[in-house]
């Protein structure tokens, strides 16, 4: 089964290639079938449990969303939670990168190798000391709003807004953290490769660095850009732990909490109304990785050359 | 004005640590500050619940010594092993192996297959388990239970009998993909003509395959490993949504230990016991990781 | 795209312009999302204070939506229900980190007593005393309701009570008459054992259960073991000084009777140990009659084998009745427990209105609304005098019960005690450790946690 096929008979051949047909057969198998239940019970006017063709098939799952506000509402959630995350990723990592593969500074290569590290920790390992650098961060949110405010309906919407805990704000910046060693890294490995001429021109010409990074290095940073985002958006788009952990009004949950908590409802779960949000949550995260997928290879074998 | 009295060089120099400086504060402030931090929350019987929540007071290792006589313990590191081990490791390599391999044939329907098998790794966790709820859903209409039951076994109830299995099958599931796209990109990069010359000293595919592809493809497998097993290390929603850990602890990762311990018995200082564990031996395998892979700079 | 472009003039790259105007394009579609979401945020009044209430569980949101009209025009406030997520050890861990946040809902329920020592103790709860004081339903309440309001490490009262449970031993009589078993209520736990026994060898189906094990979470010791406790030899689990005593006979007692009940076949054990192991016994086994008698509330009535449960048993005030809990050595107890209690948030930016909002809702007809939806008992004995009340024949007995239902008394801690107990009985039932193992277990558990001074090392 490898590679070239100048030697080897026709015969033989074929019968590899039958065999490759099975095993290939049988792992798409495994692969799809989870997805037939979500996709057809969204389709699926009395939706169960279980896997079956729908009597009647209809829109109304789908079309329900936009009129059930919750639906509506954590989609929105989640686009200006995540939206907001990666952008900060993007900025982040886009300046952070371009710095760390310019700089100079003799703690360069240990605070690479800091990265690295970061890179690997296991976020359920954070929880505990992030909730507790969270509440304390918490406490100086309220006691500025409280000194400022006194209108509570005033103060609760700030609170919704600032807070750290249940809060868009907290968990938009733990979302943005999470992600950021990563993209840092690919940033940093991405500007490797662009000469430093560019922006040296640029200089004896009398820009800014600012004006540099703008004109020049954007358009050149573009790729690394996307592959950086993408893979942010993904990953947050797909974290439960952290909106588990930082969210808990109605109004502020995002898609994962709330087909979570809507499933948990066990004496009324709507199946139709979970499948078809399930379908919506789903289809970014996979168009997200159909582009992202070129730059996977590249992205985790980085920095790595035996 | 000093900024006037520096060298183009040295303005530029400052002015790079000023752009790094918010992407290192975010992380220092919610990764690198909460990881140390961690450690003497341990110290701690700090907690959610009772008098400790007001004000907690240090007690030495008492939590250390707490965990390292926890069966509860043992069991979540062992049960993490065997995920790891039986997802990461096996499972998602051997597929993603075998997946790579065939579809280097001539074949057809190439694209097809390969969106296929790339289809699940993007899928949120939530929904992960959401779908695989239903796939081991009990009783004789259960996805799982309805492919089995073609091959005249009985109904089972899967997330009870065999439930690390079953979060390991939804791993595997869930990283095939992975495996496959990096270990094409290792498969292409091994000369052809290698693979030519072999031919013509006669060697079969079983030799061609073990002693050219395998040895050529080692850095690639390497660095597969080190990668899906830190990924592996971390998870929690996928367990969390499909089993919470149970039944009885058998699928009690460590993650989900950390959380329940933390979350559900309220106590933090315990809970960063564990953590600090966690942070260790992830710790321990990123630098063997560095050294081992030779990370350049 | 390719990520490498080392070679590549930046003066090739005339789409530089066109990608700015395509990112501040975004960056307005951005502004306008976002301007929608805070939008849906917003204040909607001005002048109105605004209460927020937590609530969990289908029917107890249904019940409190049906309140909310009345409340908002009493008081003049305006009304919030948040939604909590609704399995019991979520809600928990919800409300208890949002509690410490600051950011909890001004008004909400403490699910259990036991939660209240801890709470209060955590300074989550405002002090309701005085509030209470000066209520004219206090001293309509039943006496056991106002002592388990109150904390006992400052015998201040931290909830406003609502509903009570009230627990005993509910059997299949249809089944044991048919198989000439008696229903005769048990002398002692050697006659509920003999009973037990009766019922495996004659029908061949499960006898007893009393919840345990790690999943049934809380309910291991509120459903189970403090049943066994308080008629065991030894019934007091704290001690003078209030500290915990788990190396007491009287535990002992407990885990013995389950450790029986395991060995003897008596009580299923494999669904105990499923992640939501009360679905099994109770939704299924139990109308199925094959689980024959169980520890359970008023509340199996309604929610479990009630007309709208999952499974309905039909006739079901002939085919199940009761029987009050035998003592070891005989007597025999009711046990009762204050559930879902009212409480303030300490944190709360409007305390004033919010305690008026907890004490409207301990009043006769919120009570009665919860009540009827959840087959509990309204805590205040004047409740039978209501029009409501009338309607709910299948909590008349056990409101009669409340002047002689009792409680254990547990202190800080008692979450710690649960977990403690939870973890016990597991072991139990995994068959790793026998009673006495399971009480050192315990009694290891919860001292490494709370500290050597939260527990009689001795017997005594």
């Amino acid at each position: 089964m490898a590679g070239g096929a100048t030697v080897e008979s026709a015969a033989s051949q074929r019968r590899g290639n039958l065999r490759a047909y099975g095993i290939l057969l049988f792992i798409s198998f495994y692969c799809a079938v989870p997805f037939l239940w979500v996709l057809v019970a969204s389709f699926d006017a009395k939706p169960s449990q279980f896997l079956r063709w729908p009597e009647d098939v209809t829109f109304s799952n789908y079309s329900n969303l936009f009129v059930n506000e919750s639906g509506m509402l954590w989609l929105l959630n989640s686009v200006v939670v995540i939206g907001i995350a990666t952008i900060i990723v993007l900025v982040f990592a886009g300046l952070g990168g371009y710095a760390l593969s310019r700089t100079r500074a003799w703690w360069k290569a240990p605070l690479l190798y800091a990265i690295i590290l970061v890179r690997i920790v296991p976020p359920p390992a954070l929880i505990v000391p992030v909730y507790k650098v969270m509440l304390t961060l918490n406490d100086g949110v309220n006691a500025t709003i409280n000194a400022v405010v006194s209108d509570p309906s005033q103060a609760l919407f700030l609170s919704r807004i600032f807070s750290f805990v249940d809060g868009y704000l907290g968990l938009i910046l733990v979302l943005a953290a999470m992600q950021l060693p990563l993209a840092i890294w690919i940033m940093k490995t991405f500007f490797d490769a662009i000469p430093v001429d560019y922006e040296e021109a640029a200089a004896l010409d009398g820009a800014s660095t600012l004006q540099t990074l703008r004109r020049i290095l954007l358009p050149l940073a573009l790729p690394g850009l996307a592959a950086a985002g993408l893979f942010a958006f993904i990953s947050a788009w797909g974290d439960f732990l952290m909106p588990l952990m930082f969210t808990s009004s109605p109004e502020l949950q995002t898609l994962p909490l709330g087909l979570f908590r809507a499933f948990l409802r066990i004496d009324r779960i709507d199946y139709g109304f979970l499948t078809a949000l399930a379908v919506i949550y789903t289809l970014p995260a996979v168009i997200a990785f159909s582009f992202a997928r070129k730059f996977l290879t590249r992205t985790f074998s980085g920095g790595v050359k035996g | 004005m000093v900024g006037m009295t520096l060298s183009y060089e040295a303005r530029k120099q400052l002015y790079l640590r000023l752009l790094m400086a918010p992407a290192l504060l975010l992380m220092a402030g919610l990764i690198v500050f909460p990881a140390f931090y961690a450690i003497a929350l341990s110290l701690t019987n700090e907690a959610l619940l009772g008098f400790a929540a007001r004000d907690s007071s240090f007690v030495g290792l008492r939590n250390f010594t707490r965990l390292f006589t926890d069966p509860l313990f043992w069991n979540s590191l062992k049960v993490t092993l065997i995920f790891v081990i039986g997802s990461a490791v096996i499972g998602q390599f051997a597929f993603g192996l075998l997946s790579a391999l065939c579809l280097r044939r001539p074949i057809r329907f190439k694209a097809i297959f390969n969106s296929i098998i790339v289809l699940p790794n993007a899928v949120p966790e939530m929904v992960v388990g959401f779908i695989w709820i239903s796939m081991y859903a009990t009783g004789e209409y259960g996805t799982l239970n309805r492919i089995v039951g073609w091959f005249g076994v009985e109904p089972q109830q899967w997330l009870f009998s065999f439930p690390l299995m079953a979060i390991i099958i939804v791993n595997t599931w869930r990283g095939i993909a992975f495996a496959m796209i990096l270990l094409t990109s290792g498969l292409e990069s091994i000369p052809k003509d290698v693979y030519e010359a072999a031919k013509v000293d006669g060697a079969t595919d079983r030799q061609i395959f073990f002693r050219i592809t395998l040895p050529m493809l080692m850095p690639t497998i390497f660095l597969y490993m080190f990668v899906s097993t830190v990924t592996t290390f971390a998870i929690f929603g996928l367990v969390y949504t499909l089993s919470r850990g149970g039944p009885a602890n058998s699928t009690e990762i460590i993650g989900i230990y950390i959380y329940n311990q933390s979350f559900t018995a309220f106590q933090l200082g315990y809970g960063a016991a564990v953590a600090v564990v966690s942070l260790v031996i992830s710790m321990l395998i990123g630098v063997f990781y560095v050294r081992a892979l030779k990370v350049k700079i | 795209m390719n990520c490498n472009a080392r070679h590549k003039d930046p003066a090739a790259y005339p789409g530089g312009g066109r990608t700015m105007g395509r990112i501040v394009k975004s960056v307005r579609y951005a502004a306008v999302l976002l301007g929608t979401v805070l939008a849906l945020q917003s204040p909607v009044t001005g002048a109105q204070d605004v209460i927020r209430i937590a609530e969990h569980r289908s029917v107890r949101l249904d019940a409190l939506r049906t309140l909310v009209p009345d409340i908002e025009r009493e008081l003049g406030i305006e009304i919030r229900v948040v939604e909590y997520p609704s399995p019991a050890l979520d809600y928990f861990t919800k409300l208890v980190t949002e509690l410490r946040s600051g950011n909890a809902p001004d008004v909400f329920t403490v699910p259990r007593d036991q939660q209240i020592d801890d709470l209060a103790a955590a300074g989550y709860l405002a002090d309701m005393s005085e509030t209470l004081a000066a209520w004219d339903g206090y001293e309509a309440l039943a006496p056991l309701a106002r002592q388990l309001a109150k904390a006992t490490f400052d015998r201040k009262s931290y909830v406003v009570p609502s509903i009570l449970a009230v627990e005993q031993l509910y059997y299949r009589k249809d089944i044991l008459e048919r198989h000439g078993i008696s229903t005769d209520q048990p002398a002692d736990w050697q006659d509920l054992l003999d009973r037990g026994r009766a019922i495996r060898d004659k029908t061949g189906h499960y006898a007893l259960l009393f919840p345990a094990g790690l999943t049934w979470g809380t309910g291991a010791y509120t459903e189970g073991f403090r049943h066994l406790l308080a008629g065991s030899s030894d019934p007091l689990l704290l001690s003078d000084a209030g500290r915990y005593r788990l190396r007491s006979a009287g535990v002992r007692d407990a885990l013995e009777f389950y450790e029986t009940l395991i060995e003897e076949e008596l009580t299923p054990i494999e669904p105990l140990l499923s992640p939501e192991p009360w679905i099994i016994p109770k939704y299924e086994m139990f109308p199925a009659g094959e689980l024959l008698v169980t520890t359970c509330g008023t509340w199996c009535v309604v929610f479990d084998w009630g007309p709208n449960s999952r499974n309905p048993i039909p006739d079901l005030e002939q085919r199940v009745a009761t029987w009050d809990m035998p003592g070891k050595h005989g007597g025999r107890h009711v046990m009762a427990a204050l559930v879902y209690g009212w409480a303030v948030n300490q944190k709360s930016r409007s305390r004033v209105r919010a305690r008026q909002v907890a004490l409207r809702l301990g009043s006769v007809d919120a009570s009665i609304a919860y009540a009827t939806g959840l087959g509990n008992v309204p805590a205040r004995l004047d409740a039978k005098e209501h029009e409501g009340f009338a309607a709910l024949v299948h909590l008349h007995d056990a409101h009669a019960q409340l002047t002689r239902a009792s409680a254990v008394q547990t202190t800080v801690g008692s979450s710690t005690l649960m977990a403690g107990v939870a973890r016990a009985t597991e072991s139990l039932l995994t068959g790793r450790e026998d009673a006495a193992g399971a009480q050192e277990l315990l009694f290891r558990y919860v001292s490494n946690i709370l500290g050597d001074e939260a527990v009689e090392a001795a017997a005594r």
